[in-house]
């Protein structure tokens, strides 16, 4: 179904002002405030217990906010759940397989959920198979496929399906660098088919060219959010790449864990909030 | 490390695990009254076949496989874990004491399974004629010593890297426990007496050798895995057991699911339908349906027939509710758009279509025996 122009303008993805945790009265993020518009690819970046996942958890609804918001094309979890689900698909860090599924019934599976037709998923299947290296492997079960086959698993069920919004958690890890390559091209072609990308990652190299925007989180905050201009000058670092410039980030940005401990304000430590493509029109 | 401190390692371990299955092992203990009936029953059953046999040239090789079996078959609980190739490699050469006291503490259990077994094949001997308490005696010793080679060669076999000489060697040591048990029983207990020292022997030269063989740390693991594996299949048979992490197989019938309508409503129905055909559900249920209809089929009363198939459809009714049953909260139920709902819809539905197939041929004895 084609989205009508009034769906076009508003964010695929809206977060605003989201704190949550695991632990009661203690929050592991604060404040997170970021948009993902059609046709974007945003990177979700920072250190190992920065947040990321727990943004993502949220997001996916795994997890209930304590504050703030999650909306989906401007619809709640709750007020749409099956229109909340079907914008995205969503890619995780460790794959999540059924061992009695082998490659092509996973992925005709998440065909069949997102109302994938049979003939458009099986030659969409192959292709992707074949752009993946996993042709000879589409009838094989995860038991006996190694980690980066797993992995691939999950990106050609999600990219199979053609969702508006891709939640994709640290893509790269036990990738080859021919997954990596093709993984790349792939999502650049969605993202000009006007799909949204949200993208974790600490291979920031590859990320780097690709993504329109950053968000930088650091102990649950948002360290700075924007574009590869607006985060090199806030680092101060005008010709540096994005490594240089997170890393200048988040030495700045200190421990910060105090705030958020003791409860958190929805005041993001530095950057705040940026806006999306096209969220002017709004 | 040393194999003291492995042991006590292993020892915390072992209780860990008895603690963890103990709830599962309580409620197995609620079906015994139905195994004490069942076992009568087949008392009573292998009690006629007996009086009906005649001796018969085929008749020491059948009475041989089961005892072949019980000599044969060998598993060692050594408690690695995975993460343990890692953390222990530095204490591979201690390794080696630590085998022989696993294997110490696994031999009283494996020989009583052995001596069982054989018990249970005596009146099968008696019909051939071997009847006597002293042949009795040299078949057990006999059995001993067979247990005891077998171990130690079982333990050299499992370090062996290479599957196919793995699976040579366990033929080989498979082929010779058969034809040593058949010659005892063709020739009787002198030769079994034979047969036990000279086996003795052997056994006493590979009990030297196991701490040089070396380790296979992936082999051992898996081996273990594999046997946590089985106590959870043979927990599951009875109770409603934890399946997840056991090895799915490949089933033929899976073709099945290709001809479900490719819809967004049958999403779950393909899912489970596959879960269940690829999961040891699949072979827990067709065992339990084989079972059942067997003992219907043969008894001769309509109501015990009755009864017995519907012992049976309500173990299997437990047992099918392991099918989609962590769906509603697993993280893997957010991968796809379907509602926590419709999940719990598609599996009650796959488990009601299994049950009543089942059901169906648990019930065919006593419907045919009533026609009748």
């Amino acid at each position: 179904m084609e989205p009508t122009d009034t769906e076009n303008r508003i964010p695929l993805l809206r977060v605003e002002r989201l704190s949550g945790g695991y632990v009661p009265g203690k929050n592991v993020i604060s404040g997170i405030d970021f948009q993902v518009a059609a046709g974007e690819m945003v990177g979700l970046i920072g250190l190992n217990g920065a947040g990321k996942s727990t943004v993502l958890k949220h997001v996916l609804g795994l997890m209930k906010p304590r504050e703030g918001d999650i909306r989906m094309r401007g619809k709640l979890l709750a007020e749409e759940p099956e229109t909340y689900r079907k914008t995205y698909a969503w890619v995780p860090e460790s794959p999540l397989l059924y061992p009695e599924l082998t490659v092509r019934e996973h992925v005709r599976l998440a065909a069949m959920a997102y109302g994938i037709g049979e003939r458009e998923a099986d030659a969409e299947t192959r292709r992707l198979a074949v752009l993946f290296q996993m042709e000879g492997k589409l009838d094989t079960l995860p038991a006996h496929l190694s980690k980066g086959m797993r992995q691939k698993i999950m990106l050609l069920s999600a990219l199979v399906v053609r969702p508006p919004l891709y939640l994709i958690d640290e893509p790269f890890l036990g990738l080859d660098p021919l997954g990596i390559h093709a993984l790349l091209d792939l999502l650049a072609e969605r993202k000009r088919e006007g799909a949204g990308i949200l993208i974790c990652s600490h291979i920031l190299s590859a990320i780097e060219r690709r993504c329109d925007r950053f968000v930088v989180l650091h102990h649950g905050r948002m360290a700075a959010a924007g574009d590869m201009a607006d985060l090199r000058a806030r680092s101060g670092m005008q010709a540096g790449s994005l490594d240089d410039v997170f890393l200048a980030l988040v030495r700045h940005a200190g421990t910060g864990r105090e705030a958020i401990s003791s409860g958190g304000t929805t005041t993001p430590a530095a950057g705040g909030t940026f806006p999306a493509k096209g969220a002017g029109k709004e | 490390m040393s194999a003291d401190r492995m042991e006590k390692l292993a020892r915390e371990r072992a209780d860990r695990f008895w603690r963890r299955i103990m709830p599962e092992l309580r409620l197995f203990g609620n079906y015994l009254p139905g195994f004490f009936l069942a076992g009568l029953v087949a008392l009573f059953l292998y009690d006629r076949l007996i009086g009906q046999m005649e001796p018969a040239p085929w008749l020491p090789a059948a009475c041989a496989l089961p005892v072949t079996a019980a000599a044969a078959w060998v598993r060692v609980r050594t408690w690695l874990q995975p993460a343990d190739p890692v953390f222990l490699m530095p204490a591979e050469p201690g390794m080696g004491g630590y085998v022989r006291r696993v294997m110490r503490a696994a031999w009283p259990g494996q020989l009583l399974a052995a001596a069982g077994t054989a018990l249970a094949v005596w009146p099968l001997f008696r019909v051939q004629g071997i009847m006597t308490f002293g042949a009795y005696g040299a078949v057990i010793l006999a059995l001993l010593v067979l247990k005891t080679a077998n171990m130690l060669l079982w333990w050299r076999e499992q370090q062996m890297a290479d599957g196919r000489i793995r699976a040579v060697f366990a033929f080989a040591r498979w082929t010779g426990s058969f034809l040593s048990v058949l010659a005892g029983l063709l020739h009787g207990a002198v030769f079994l007496l034979m047969l036990a020292a000279f086996l003795a022997a052997v056994s006493l030269i590979g009990d030297r050798g196991v701490a040089r063989f070396g380790f296979n740390w992936e082999r051992m693991v898996a081996l273990e895995q594999r046997a946590l594996a089985s106590w959870r299949r043979f927990l599951g048979q009875f109770t409603e057991t934890e399946t997840e992490g056991v090895a799915a197989r490949p089933n033929p019938l899976a073709r099945l699911a290709g001809f479900i309508r490719h819809a967004p409503e049958n999403a779950g129905h393909y899912l489970y339908l596959l879960v269940w055909l690829r999961s040891p559900l699949f072979g827990i249920t067709l065992r339990l349906t084989a079972t059942g209809a067997a003992i219907a089929a043969a008894i001769g009363d309509v109501w015990l027939k009755a009864g017995i198939g519907a012992l049976f459809a309500a173990a299997l009714h437990v047992q099918l509710k392991e099918l989609g049953r962590d769906e509603g909260t697993a993280e893997r139920g957010h991968l796809l758009p379907l509602s926590e709902e419709s999940r719990r819809k598609a599996a009650r539905d796959a488990r009601r279509a299994a049950w009543c197939f089942c059901a169906a041929l648990l019930a065919m004895p006593a419907l045919v025996a009533a026609a009748l």
